[in-house]
């Protein structure tokens, strides 16, 4: 077979094909009218698109519980706490302000100079005696506070800084919970809000939720008591609101040692014939339960 | 696209649309594949048509797009074969009208590319050097595959009783 055999071979063939069921003006409709379909799917796939990152971009700025929302807020509040007025039971007693803002901080490095450091709160409250000493630092600049603690009616120069210092860029102050049974004051701006969810809620459903009870906060100052904090923190969460929106929130803060651990609930086996378990077992399936709850 | 691309889009398939189709046939063996295959091909060439027609004769670009498209077909379509009722009378040249549908039988029994080196060089009559333009490949790779092709296609052809009468191949 020679190539121009073959090549009559192929156009008889090809001839004996060809035939199609649409006319050519159809066809060309049906191109026409595929493209425009699948370009209008290509045009609504990337409005859809664009549309998901827009909502990325906004809701962080402007969702009223996120975290990230309150940056302008938080920027001006780093600088308000410092212009916050005194206040407590004892916010009149220029002797008892002039000692407590003498006391030694938890951590020196962080703590202001005593001429840069001011008293934002001193006064007894159920159980204990507590001051909160902010002012700003020489080693970088920022706005620390720290908590102070004695018993009631204590002299003020025996108070001892109780947690972390804390570096106020948020909009509120929260004492430690130093021990079981302890209230957790809540400072704020004078005109905000307090509210408190104990711990996380599950639904039958198995959702998961928070609900928030207004805490009673006089002069921007909350105080309320916690629900069975441990040593690993509490279910609590308080947030702050300004103007009817949250600005901050916060998990409780707890900070009692070990001493103070609650006792493990009593378990008995579900099979009248087994065994009591092993102590550490439950102890350790407690903390993996509690450690970090919402 | 504006009214007359679309216009000088519907002229181009109207005369070229059998051609293609004819084209389509060989490299499919059948004439719902091979319509397929020529609708897809126009559909990718309308969504660039005004850059394509912009650079002057678009068969070029629609021959590749249906060359291409047909080696890439895994057959993915006979889930979807359309059944005509009656095939409509065409008139054709036709020199071995006994040999066709062997020569369907042995050009679907080659490889995709092999089979589109033939149509393309011994059916549409394009050169060496268009044919591996169109297929990506070399010159060398055309010739390669021409031969391999031609051998293929005399031992199935000759071996096909409907062949012998006419004593033409060898």
């Amino acid at each position: 077979m020679t190539e121009d055999e073959l090549r009559d071979l192929l156009h008889g063939a090809a001839g004996r094909g060809g035939v199609a069921l649409l006319d050519d003006d159809t066809a060309v409709d049906a191109v026409v009218e595929t493209a425009a379909t699948q370009r209008r799917r290509r045009t609504a796939v990337l409005a859809v698109a664009a549309c998901l990152a827009l909502i990325a971009v906004t809701v962080p700025t402007v969702w009223p519980s996120g975290r990230t929302a309150p940056d302008r807020e938080v920027a001006s509040a780093s600088a308000a706490v410092l212009e916050w007025p005194v206040r407590g039971s004892l916010a009149d007693d220029t002797a008892a302000l002039e000692a407590v803002r003498g006391l030694d901080w938890s951590e020196p490095l962080w703590a202001p100079a005593i001429e840069n450091r001011r008293v934002a709160y001193l006064g007894d409250v159920e159980g204990s005696r507590r001051a909160l000493v902010v002012g700003r630092t020489d080693v970088s600049g920022a706005v620390t506070g720290q908590w102070f603690t004695g018993a009631p009616g204590a002299d003020p120069a025996t108070l001892v800084a109780e947690g972390a210092v804390e570096r106020l860029e948020d909009a509120a102050s929260a004492s430690h919970v130093a021990a079981p049974g302890d209230v957790l004051v809540v400072l704020t701006a004078p005109d905000d809000a307090v509210e408190l969810s104990p711990r996380v809620e599950v639904g039958a459903d198995g959702s998961v939720a928070r609900d928030f009870a207004p805490v009673e906060t006089d002069d921007g100052v909350a105080v309320t008591g916690v629900d069975r904090p441990t040593v690993h923190g509490s279910a609590g969460l308080y947030r702050v609101l300004r103007d009817g929106a949250v600005v901050e929130s916060r998990p409780v803060p707890v900070s009692f040692g070990g001493e103070h651990v609650w006792d493990p609930p009593l378990l008995a086996p579900l099979d009248p014939a087994g065994e009591e378990p092993v102590p550490e077992a439950v102890d350790l399936a407690l903390q993996g339960c509690w450690r970090r709850p919402g | 696209m504006d009214i007359d691309a679309e216009a000088g889009f519907r002229e181009f398939v109207v005369h070229r649309r059998a051609g293609l189709l004819r084209t389509a046939y060989l490299l499919t063996g059948d004439d719902g594949h091979a319509e397929d295959l020529v609708q897809t091909a126009l559909l990718k060439t309308y969504r660039h048509w005004n850059r394509i027609a912009a650079q002057g004769e678009p068969i070029a670009y629609v021959r590749r797009v249906l060359v291409t498209t047909a080696t890439s077909w895994r057959r993915r379509l006979l889930s979807t074969e359309q059944v005509m009722d009656a095939v409509p009378e065409q008139a054709h040249y036709d020199r071995y009208p006994e040999r066709s549908a062997a020569v369907i039988d042995a050009l679907h029994a080659l490889p995709p590319r092999m089979r589109a080196v033939v149509v393309l060089r011994f059916y549409e009559d394009l050169t060496e050097a268009q044919t591996a333009e169109l297929l990506g490949c070399s010159v060398g790779t055309v010739k390669t595959q021409s031969s391999r092709a031609m051998t293929r296609l005399r031992s199935a052809l000759a071996a096909d009783p409907a062949l012998r009468p006419t004593g033409g191949v060898a």
